[in-house]
């Protein structure tokens, strides 16, 4: 027995890699051919040779064309997933952002839909004038006024839109598109209201407030109460009014009838 | 003449013909240690390639300072298995691959006491050995890698590979003392 015999024992019980010498001392030693189990020698013997023998396997594929030409192909195509990654993050940042639009938008959809309900509910008011309704439908009121008559819409919630003269307009949901002329506005109720002025919007107003819109400019007479917001710079004259009474008549004879308005008489004099 | 981490920063900053040094210099140890997993020329070749490819995309990921090799041998060992399990076979290791390996190469050992019919039978015992026992002997004992080097592409604990490692042989040696063959 030598030192050397424990050695390999040692390491055979470790786990640990023989070195060819020391598979060739097992070879030789008579002592460790006893002591060593037969099966532990073997193995070690055996996987001796199998990394041998599999280490001298020919290696003779060349592969670095067929590497090098895919890895040129996606170097190419890597500017896609970055363009993929940035679509990826833009639609996220954009998640939230249309969840939010699309919210408003129900909202706002909900809102229109009973507003314009109640938009149906309106009069047309004309003072010695004609108006021609030139379409109407469960969602749009398109009317014109022929002459220099004074016109007036007023709704159930006592919202006026008061037209000059000539004036052609459209209600669509909460949307009056005026197409030529120019008209009045007064809000008594808290409504939502957009005035749409050859692509110059007003936003909402509140209530309680009294309009004049020009095409080109806009006159925005306060009887009582606030605006909220005005989209785009223009000029804004405010006049205090007071208030004044309506006959009111019914939506389906609007041909000529008058007002008899002392506050609409004395606004026009204004004017 | 660049080091491994110059190579890897050069490619990164768009010089991928650098590439090729890498594979020229891993190409063979990992061709023989994809060959000592599976016996089989064009399996070792088709993962090669795609262990490669793999390393070239996520080449920004690697520890320069742990070095190419592991990290390439990580690749390939999960690329190997990846491969196997999408063709659906049933054993990793064909052992009429084993058995064509062993018929055709020249096992001549020198011992007096060993024949090559006893190395061949040990040889097919390790290839039948459970995956995860089979390739960590693979590791230790053809490969030559250190405990720590088998974790790392492992990817599990130093303590589990010793553990693993005597099972292995333990699992090997009953083995064959079950078969009785091996009297010296």
């Amino acid at each position: 027995m030598t030192l050397n015999c424990e050695n390999i024992k040692d390491k055979i019980k470790n786990n640990e890699i023989l070195t060819s010498e020391e598979i060739s001392h097992i070879e030789k030693c008579e002592y460790c051919k006893k002591t060593l189990s037969n099966s532990e020698f073997l193995i070690s013997y055996s996987l001796d040779i199998l990394k041998k023998e599999t280490s001298k396997k020919d290696f003779n594929i060349d592969i670095n064309k067929n590497i090098m030409k895919t890895i040129k192909e996606k170097t190419l195509k890597r500017i896609r997933p970055l363009s993929l990654k940035l679509i990826v993050v833009s639609i996220f940042l954009l998640i939230p952002f249309v969840l939010y639009n699309n919210f408003i938008n129900k909202t706002q959809k909900f809102e229109d839909e009973n507003f314009f309900k109640r938009q149906l509910s309106w009069d047309i008011i004309s003072k010695n004038g004609k108006i021609d309704i030139l379409k109407q439908q469960e969602n749009m009121l398109k009317v014109k006024t022929f002459d220099e008559s004074e016109c007036l819409i007023q709704n159930s919630y006592s919202s006026r839109f008061l037209f000059n003269s000539n004036t052609s307009f459209e209600i669509r949901d909460n949307t009056i598109f005026l197409t030529e002329g120019s008209f009045n506005i007064s809000v008594t109720q808290p409504e939502k209201v957009m005035i749409d002025l050859a692509g110059i919007s007003i936003d909402v107003f509140d209530s309680n407030a009294y309009f004049e819109v020009n095409s080109n400019e806009i006159l925005i007479y306060i009887f009582e109460g606030n605006i909220n917001s005005i989209i785009k710079n223009h000029m804004l004259n405010f006049e205090p009014m007071t208030g004044f009474e309506i006959k009111k008549s019914d939506f389906n004879s609007i041909k000529n009838f008058k007002i008899t308005n002392n506050f609409i008489d004395r606004f026009y004099k204004q004017l | 003449m660049l080091d491994e981490k110059e190579i890897v920063h050069k490619i990164l900053d768009g010089d991928i013909e650098l590439f090729e040094e890498i594979v020229n210099e891993y190409k063979r140890p990992l061709f023989i240690f994809l060959y000592r997993f599976c016996f089989n020329d064009s399996l070792c070749e088709e993962i090669i390639q795609q262990t490669f490819i793999k390393a070239f995309r996520f080449l920004d990921k690697v520890d320069c300072e742990k070095g190419l090799k592991n990290w390439l041998y990580q690749i390939a060992r999960n690329t190997f298995y990846d491969t196997i399990k999408k063709e659906k076979r049933n054993n990793d290791v064909a052992m009429e691959d084993v058995e064509f390996f062993l018929a055709s190469s020249d096992i001549s050992p020198e011992c007096e006491v060993i024949n090559k019919g006893q190395i061949n039978v040990v040889i097919k015992v390790l290839y039948e050995l459970p995956d995860k026992y089979r390739e960590i002997m693979i590791l230790r004992h053809l490969e030559e890698k250190t405990y720590e080097e088998i974790s790392e592409i492992l990817d599990i604990p130093v303590n589990t590979v010793k553990i693993r490692i005597f099972r292995a042989r333990e699992k090997m040696r009953i083995r064959l003392e079950e078969g009785n063959d091996f009297e010296l």
